[in-house]
């Protein structure tokens, strides 16, 4: 929730869009990266989520995490598979029980700890992007009664917590607050401020309840609002996003991305053939198109600016 | 005129405690006055806590042709996802945990539940999601297993199933979602699950089997779940060996979680079964 308040210096224009965009590319894009371990997809990959997080955040929180969170956790994963993988022939050091680390095993645990990291990118970019309110628009059609519960959930954890401050408060004029008394007390005062909070939300959940069936809640006929339309950018975002993901899918299956790791390591990529090449175009466009919508924005603004400069003929007592 | 209006309330009443008669075969009353329907749970004296169980909602046909069609999908997924990437084993497993939570909201969809019934679901999530907040500070010291047990205890299986589903996911959206959401989903969702299955149809449970409950569940289930999965998503080769020590690094986590579980269990089962018994019987939900 705080990541979603904080507003970021720059438009992003992909967030803009329909819910349905945004999931898709999601959904492409954590699950080419989760999936498909091979070294090029994987670079594209993490270039495109630093570009991304750092245009929703800012360069520097990017820097923090990953130096943070995301190097060590990165360490820990090569080390468990470089432990527990045996698989490969070229053999570095062989331990007193005959186990051996091997250098393929260890290629392919250096991949899979930047799958972990990309993946941790992608989803504080998705965090941002896909907010509740779109979540749940989009299952709601699918599972309506569910997402009406997860909504429901949504507006009941804010007045759940102001209702614990005002239990708490009412406990307190009566020297039975959390803080008063032995440890004993304490424990006992915050489960008892607890439990009349857990009444409270019961006895309030019918009353909505009641209030959601006396406004003809399950009657059959009844339309919903929704904010979200499909324009014609989207249209065309969808399209860009369907035709890159198919022709690289299709480039992926037929083996251009193909990659063994036991016992060598061995790209198929290399040397680049025309399909190899015109696969990696789409990826790049796939991944990295809400960045690219940004830029073409960008510049379009600008177009415009400069053209209404040249239109707008202010009066004198504008110009400074 | 009043011999029929109370005739009347005879009769309705006696509509009213239909749902009650399947199990209150077993304890037959010896008198069937309308003030005993509403009591004859909750014994006095007794030491456990009381339990109402459910009305039975039977499956439609719809939801049992969807789920025969998902179980003869598992075996084409095990081989067909073996094949598609070099990481199948977080292919397959990603995709038969999908397959495995789909019946249960699609049960529920099915069902077209009550208001009431949807506004409690959602109170016991935000229950379970506020309960996450708290103590976020503490590692793994969280209410959420024990709040999703005790709904489960309360309202039944999928019911559980479902309260430990969506607060898994929905706590994940106030914190973080990552690669981990659909087996906390599926993990606590199933923890849910077995409470329901194992307490949901007694008369009374006691709050130590239900801490007992509490502590193994986290290891048994929860940790079976969480543990390989840890294995799966960041190794590249699943051994024994790999998912032996997932199993032991992540034992203090699990200790830690399993104790805060059994300890809030304790505390909370009494109190909230009671408070939750209260609301079925006073608005006859579930």
């Amino acid at each position: 929730m705080n990541e979603q308040q904080k507003t970021s210096s720059k438009q992003d224009p992909f967030s803009k869009s329909h819910p349905f965009v945004n999931l898709f590319y999601f959904v492409c894009v954590i699950g080419v990266n989760m999936f498909l371990v091979h070294p090029i997809i994987l670079g594209f990959s993490l270039i495109a989520a630093s570009l991304y997080t750092a245009r929703l955040h800012s360069w520097q929180s990017v820097f923090r995490q990953f130096f943070k969170f995301l190097l060590p956790s990165m360490m820990i994963v090569l080390f468990f598979n470089v432990l527990f993988n045996h698989n490969g022939e070229t053999v570095l050091y062989r331990f007193s029980n005959g186990k051996p680390i091997t250098l393929e095993a260890m290629v392919y645990g250096g991949l899979l700890s930047v799958v972990l990291a990309v993946t941790i990118l992608w989803f504080r970019c998705y965090n941002q992007v896909m907010t509740s309110d779109k979540f749940i628009y989009l299952f709601g059609r699918i599972l309506p009664a569910s997402s009406l519960v997860i909504s429901m959930v949504f507006r009941f954890v804010p007045k759940f917590s102001r209702q614990v401050t005002l239990v708490r408060q009412g406990q307190q004029a009566l020297g039975r607050d959390v803080t008063d008394g032995t440890l004993k007390e304490r424990l006992n005062h915050g489960f008892s401020i607890f439990l009349v909070m857990i009444t409270w939300a019961l006895e309030n959940a019918i009353d909505t309840a009641d209030s959601m069936k006396a406004r003809g809640y399950g009657l059959s006929g009844r339309s919903s609002f929704s904010v979200y339309r499909l324009t014609r950018r989207d249209w065309w975002l969808l399209t860009i996003l369907t035709s890159s993901f198919g022709y690289f899918m299709y480039t992926v299956v037929i083996g251009t991305f193909s990659m063994t790791y036991y016992p060598k390591v061995q790209l198929s990529v290399w040397p680049l053939t025309w399909t190899s090449a015109t696969g990696m175009i789409a990826f790049f466009l796939l991944i990295n198109l809400p960045v690219l919508l940004a830029y073409v924005e960008e510049a379009y603004f600008k177009r415009l600016r400069k053209q209404a400069k040249h239109h707008v003929r202010l009066p004198d007592y504008f110009k400074q | 005129m009043y011999q029929s209006s109370k005739e009347f309330l005879k009769a309705l009443y006696e509509d009213m405690e239909q749902p009650n008669q399947l199990e209150e075969e077993a304890t037959p009353l010896t008198t069937k006055d309308v003030s005993s329907s509403a009591t004859s749970h909750s014994r006095p004296g007794s030491k456990g806590i009381p339990v109402t169980s459910p009305k039975k909602n039977k499956l439609s046909l719809r939801v049992k042709l969807v789920n025969i069609f998902l179980l003869l999908l598992v075996p084409f997924v095990i081989y067909f996802g073996g094949k598609l990437t070099n990481r199948n084993y977080l292919a397959v497993s990603v995709m038969l945990l999908i397959i495995g939570m789909v019946p249960f909201f699609f049960a529920f969809e099915d069902r077209k539940p009550s208001a009431k019934e949807l506004v409690l679901l959602a109170v016991l999530v935000g229950i379970a999601v506020v309960g996450r907040g708290i103590f976020f500070m503490l590692p793994q010291f969280k209410p959420m297993a024990a709040i999703v047990i005790i709904s489960a205890v309360s309202l039944g299986a999928e019911t559980g199933f479902l309260v430990g589903c969506l607060s898994a996911l929905i706590s994940n959206m106030f914190f973080s979602q990552g690669p981990w959401t659909p087996w906390q989903m599926f993990a606590f969702g199933m923890v849910g699950f077995v409470a329901g299955l194992i307490f949901h149809r007694r008369k009374q449970v006691s709050r130590l089997e239900l801490s007992l409950f509490g502590f193994i569940s986290i290891f048994l289930i929860y940790g079976l779940i969480m543990n390989p999965a840890s294995v799966i998503m960041y190794t590249s080769d699943v051994t024994f060996g790999a998912v032996i020590t997932s199993f032991v690094s992540g034992a203090p986590m699990d200790l830690i979680h399993g104790g805060s579980t059994a300890i809030f269990l304790f505390i909370l089962a009494d109190p909230f079964l009671k408070k939750l018994e209260r609301i079925k019987q006073k608005h006859d939900i579930i």
